[in-house]
């Protein structure tokens, strides 16, 4: 034991020198942090509150100022649904709406019923389905009355009545309660944080890497000179592991610890398990790192450049780089679940997302059980390829 | 003879180290010149120098009988070079290298792939020309190394350690090239570690130190510096100490030891140093088998004028 | 031009760094672009997906769940604490209807004899503006119910009726149509991301191509002492490096150019070339702020995870800062001020100015060539440090 302690030390210190480690496992994760800091501050002080800017087109008529008293009405006050952009025609109206200024524009005359056009660039967005329950709801007051006209002409029997019916019909009297089910509240930055977490879970795969490889003889010259030291290959492997996980382990939560102070992230007052969850995350890092250092036959510059792009290509899906990706991590999670559930990337921002979310602590066990089950697996594969290397030629 | 490299109190600082001092140097042309010295004396410097890759303070760099300076393109073009590391691209093939670093001396294509498959060919390097450096062994690289900087045919080169870590075939292979470079009327300048190479190949010898010139001229020129003479080794039965000391006592002789059946005799200069020491053995009735006389060594005038001490 | 030759061949030699950072790279551009709708000529409304859970079973509530399965994709769902939470956390639904117990009832109390009104519950998904949507229509139609029933003395099942027919009604349905654009010949907008995300590329990815593909031709290395021996003045030595660096940057650009041109065939088929082209200026301008940056990288002698770390880095927050990511509109002020004072800023502003125009006019070409030549004075500024900082490492 007292071997493996020192070779841990001189391992520490060979990881913790080396300028790549420090570079992407540690520094790499706080700057992506800080720029989703900062990128998501943005979009909760202009996204959150928003309003649909439509452009208006009036021919003046009464009919027209009855439909724009609605739509101001509707653009006024703290909440206001719309925002209102008046055109004096609907040529200028159009080039708006092609410019993005407005999501659709509306015309409002007395000769027809008000029409909408949207902009063939951006069809079916959710603006241009807030305008058109607007005027839907607008439409929608005088076929009312025209079918209660019909089954209960006694309820339209006044001015007075039919005025009421009107107003209610246009009212908002009706209201819904928004409930909070999950544990905290969540919020869609928080997946790009956890997400986060898993990515750099996979990038500390390279300190293993990088101390496997030191240690084989097959994988550098300093790594030959080491197998024919006098401690057995076994133990020295003991402390590369047992080095880059307390690596891996510190990086994480450091990332941890920055993410949940400023960013302010939630994991659901638990984050005590969280920092078991890093624990966990940094074991599958030092699965994947002794994998790719284990693949017989491949060089070492191979090998970093498998794990690079094991690091991108199994990020992408857990849905770290923006809209996209996380459309497709939905996708892969309805149509090739195991796909995302043999992923370490994805399994590791599940284990957050599961911890900090749900009552249950059930659905975040299974995902660090997923998570140690794969670094099992890897394990034993690399164990295999290294029993097979002992005796090949160097 | 004139001189192609002819370098007049050169002097070269590092802030307060002094690098070169006042180094005089004069090559003529036709000739292998040996520049040795121990690490660190100055060769690499003063190489630098004349090339102009480094400014220097004081003295006068004068090559092909006129004045060099970073702006001579019209010399630089006469020049090769060959430096210590090998100085290679290792995305580019060996051909690839050799024509690219032909490629800054001759501009015409058709007269460079002539060039270019006479270096490879005078390296020993055609059937590796499409490999990279990467995959070549140490000695190859070496050559490769050389191809690099004779390619353009230059009247003038400068060889700095181009056979270290090389196999001794490889390393002969590359000093009868260099002869070959000389005979076709190259001069060349050749620094080395390797006292027995500068003694094969080198007409004249300079020996720095300390940024200095400390000794010049001919292998034996510079075995005559030095007072040392040849070593007498003679297997006879074991001798006792009495004639030990009276084989001491010659004039000639400077130390007698016995050891494993052989007797080594360190002489002073002198002519007749073996005979004496022959004739004094058969005085005391010893018979001898085998005897043989070492002359003096470049090592051995390099180790005397620079100190046996282990250097920084 | 041996130098520049030589140099530019030994850039190309590095083909992993290539395929990373100029294919892969267009790839992931690609990709981003290819989730972008390219437009449409008809319209079909945002339709969210919506689950309900009904506690209440009343005709109101039956109604209401009814509608709900017309105002969006219904998704199942039991009624269990961790089947919401799994729904709100995952965002299977961008809205759960809660219609709790005897909510019918209520809404028909609260109507006719002015109790209290009853509150339905909701679970809103935090992931886009959808589950908004769907809480408003669904309001909306309780709305009509509560109005029918408060001013008609029809029975609930016959408001429910009533409701149905008026919305069914020729009157009630809004006509929309989709902008004819005519052959105005605009950027597509799957083309525009494209472009905005080549930024990466076109700075980080030059610049580390620049940093890690010239390394070996660097000041520190071997071959530099051939290639100050050769005959080649200084000048033209360092004029034909600064121009290797700058044909990699052109190199990239047109790479990516035509990268994006295969990649949004579809959509760029009749849109107007000019207008392409013009857009390709300010990129241009920032692929010579690349090399200009790699420049000052190889000077600087940053090799491997550096001079990874100081592209990927700098790109990452300049083409955060540029709008890449986050629409510039979207940035906090501050943010915005910040990023003014960046190239990429300047780049996007002058794409989307290109993209938001239906027609090529004077007055847009000179804005964009303005703000090209911004990007430009940036390449200047980072050529010139790197001149300086190369000039204070050589010969000494």
């Amino acid at each position: 034991m007292t071997d493996v302690l020192s070779l841990l030390r001189f391992d520490l210190t060979q990881a913790l020198r080396n300028r790549g480690v420090v570079i992407w496992v540690l520094l790499f994760p706080l700057l992506l942090a800080t720029v989703f800091v900062f990128m998501f501050d943005g979009y909760a002080s202009g996204g959150a509150t928003h309003a649909a800017r439509v452009g208006v087109v009036s021919d003046g008529s009464a009919a027209a100022d009855e439909l724009t008293a609605v739509l101001d009405e509707l653009a006024s006050g703290e909440d206001a649904v719309l925002e209102v952009v008046t055109y004096p025609d609907e040529a200028s109206a159009a080039a708006g709406a092609e410019a993005e200024e407005v999501c659709a524009y509306v015309v409002a005359s007395a000769d027809a019923a008000p029409r909408m056009e949207v902009p063939a660039r951006s069809t079916g967005t959710v603006d241009q389905a807030v305008v058109q329950l607007v005027l839907e709801r607008y439409l929608q007051v005088s076929a009312t009355m025209a079918t209660v006209a019909e089954a209960d002409p006694a309820a339209l029997s006044s001015a007075d009545d039919a005025a009421r019916l009107a107003e209610a019909l246009a009212g908002d009297d009706v209201e819904s309660v928004r409930l909070s089910v999950l544990r905290t509240e969540s919020s869609e930055f928080a997946r790009f944080y956890y997400a986060m977490l898993g990515f750099s879970s996979l990038m500390g795969a390279q300190v293993a890497l990088l101390l496997v490889v030191t240690k084989r003889a097959d994988g550098s010259p300093e790594g030959a000179r080491r197998q024919l030291g006098a401690v057995g290959p076994v133990r020295q492997l003991a402390s590369a592991l047992l080095a880059a996980w307390i690596v891996v382990f510190v990086c994480l939560v450091v990332a941890l610890v920055y993410i949940r102070l400023v960013a302010d992230v939630s994991f659901g007052g638990r984050e005590g398990l969280a920092v078991a969850a890093c624990a966990a995350c940094a074991l599958v890092s030092c699965a994947i790192g002794t994998f790719i250092g284990s693949i017989p036959r491949l060089s070492t510059s191979a090998k970093d450049v498998i794990c690079t792009v094991a690091t991108m290509g199994l990020s992408l899906p857990a849905g770290l780089f923006g809209e996209p990706s996380l459309r497709l991590a939905d996708w892969l999670s309805l149509h090739l679940p195991w796909a995302q559930a043999i992923n370490p990337a994805v399994q590791v921002g599940e284990a957050f997302y599961r911890l900090a979310f749900y009552d249950s602590l059930a659905p975040f066990a299974q995902s660090v059980g997923t998570i140690l089950s794969i670094s099992a697996v890897l394990f034993a594969v690399a164990a295999l390829f290294m029993r097979r290397q002992r005796y090949a030629a160097l | 003879m004139t001189d192609i490299v002819h370098v007049e109190g050169l002097v070269k600082r590092y802030g307060q180290t002094l690098a070169l001092d006042h180094l005089d140097l004069a090559v003529a042309q036709g000739e292998i010149f040996g520049l040795l010295g121990p690490n660190g004396c100055g060769k690499t410097t003063a190489i630098n120098c004349i090339l102009q890759l480094l400014t220097y303070d004081r003295g006068s760099i004068e090559l092909f009988g006129e004045p060099m300076a970073p702006s001579r393109h019209d010399l630089k073009r006469r020049i090769g070079v060959v430096p210590q590391q090998v100085a290679v691209l290792d995305e580019l093939t060996v051909r690839e290298n050799v024509d690219a670093f032909c490629a800054l001396y001759v501009p015409d294509r058709r007269e460079r792939r002539r060039l270019v498959d006479e270096a490879l060919d005078f390296v020993g390097l055609a059937e590796h020309a499409t490999k990279r450096p990467r995959r070549l062994s140490g000695g190859l690289a070496r050559r490769l190394n050389i191809a690099c900087g004779i390619a353009h045919r230059p009247e003038l080169l400068f060889l700095d350690e181009p056979t270290v870590a090389v196999d001794p075939q490889s390393r002969n292979a590359i000093l009868d090239g260099i002869c070959r470079l000389r005979d076709s009327g190259a001069t060349v300048v050749y620094t080395s570690h390797y006292m027995e190479e500068v003694e094969q190949i080198c007409g004249r010898v300079m020996i720095m130190d300390a940024g200095r010139a400390i000794a010049q001229g001919t292998c034996d020129e510079l075995k005559r510096l030095i007072d040392a003479g040849e070593k007498i080794v003679a297997q006879t039965d074991p001798l006792a100490p009495e004639a030990l000391a009276r084989l001491e006592a010659l004039p000639c002789v400077r130390r007698a030891s016995y050891a494993n059946g052989e007797l080594r005799v360190d002489c002073a200069p002198a002519a007749h140093a073996l005979v004496d020491v022959l004739e004094e053995l058969r005085a005391t009735g010893m018979s001898c088998g085998r005897v043989w006389s070492e002359p003096p060594t470049l090592n051995d005038v390099f180790l005397e004028l620079c100190g046996r001490e282990l250097r920084d | 031009m041996q130098l520049f030759r030589l140099a530019g061949r030994v850039v190309l030699r590095h083909r992993a760094l290539l395929a990373l950072y100029v294919v892969m790279l267009g790839a992931f551009g690609w990709l981003m672009a290819s989730y972008v709708g390219t437009g449409s000529s008809s319209y079909e409304a945002a339709r969210p997906t919506i689950a309900v859970i009904d506690r209440d079973g009343s005709a109101v509530s039956e109604a209401l769940a009814d509608y709900a399965t017309e105002a969006g994709e219904l998704v199942e769902l039991p009624d269990t604490t961790y089947a919401l939470q799994d729904a709100a956390a995952k965002d299977l639904a961008n809205y759960v209807l809660v219609i709790p117990a005897g909510y019918g009832e209520a809404l028909e109390a609260a109507a006719r004899e002015g109790t209290e009104m009853p509150a339905l519950e909701c679970v809103v998904s935090y992931s886009d503006a959808r589950g908004s949507l769907a809480d408003q229509r669904v309001r909306a139609y309780a709305q009509q119910l509560y109005a029918l029933l408060t001013e008609t003395g029809l029975s609930v099942e016959q408001v429910v009726a009533c409701a149905e027919e008026a919305r069914a009604s020729e009157g009630a349905r809004l006509e929309v149509g989709v902008i004819e654009s005519g052959d105005s010949g605009a950027l597509p907008t799957d083309y525009l991301v494209f472009m905005q995300f080549s930024t990466y590329a076109l700075f980080g990815g030059t610049a580390i191509l620049i940093a890690c593909g010239l390394r070996s031709l660097g000041r520190d290395q071997p071959v530099t002492a051939r290639l100050l021996a050769a005959p080649v003045s200084d000048t033209a030595r360092g004029t034909q490096l600064a121009l290797a660096c700058l044909g990699v940057g052109l190199a990239v650009w047109a790479a990516m150019g035509v990268l994006g041109t295969l990649w949004c065939a579809g959509s760029l088929a009749g849109t107007d070339v000019r207008l392409v082209l013009l857009a390709q200026v300010p990129l241009l301008a920032l692929a010579c702020v690349g090399a200009a940056y790699g420049y000052l990288l190889w000077g600087l002698g940053a090799t491997g995870d550096l001079a990874h770390a100081a592209g990927n880095m700098g790109s990452m927050v300049l083409t955060f800062l540029g709008g890449t990511w986050v629409q510039q509109a979207s940035m906090g002020a501050a943010v915005t001020a910040v990023a003014r004072l960046t190239p990429i800023w300047w780049v996007i502003h002058a794409m989307s100015a290109v993209y938001a125009t239906d027609g090529l006019t004077g007055e847009l070409v000179a804005s964009v060539l303005a703000q090209s030549a911004i990007v430009a004075l940036f390449a200047v500024a980072i050529a010139v440090a790197g001149t300086a900082l190369a000039r204070a490492r050589a010969r000494s």
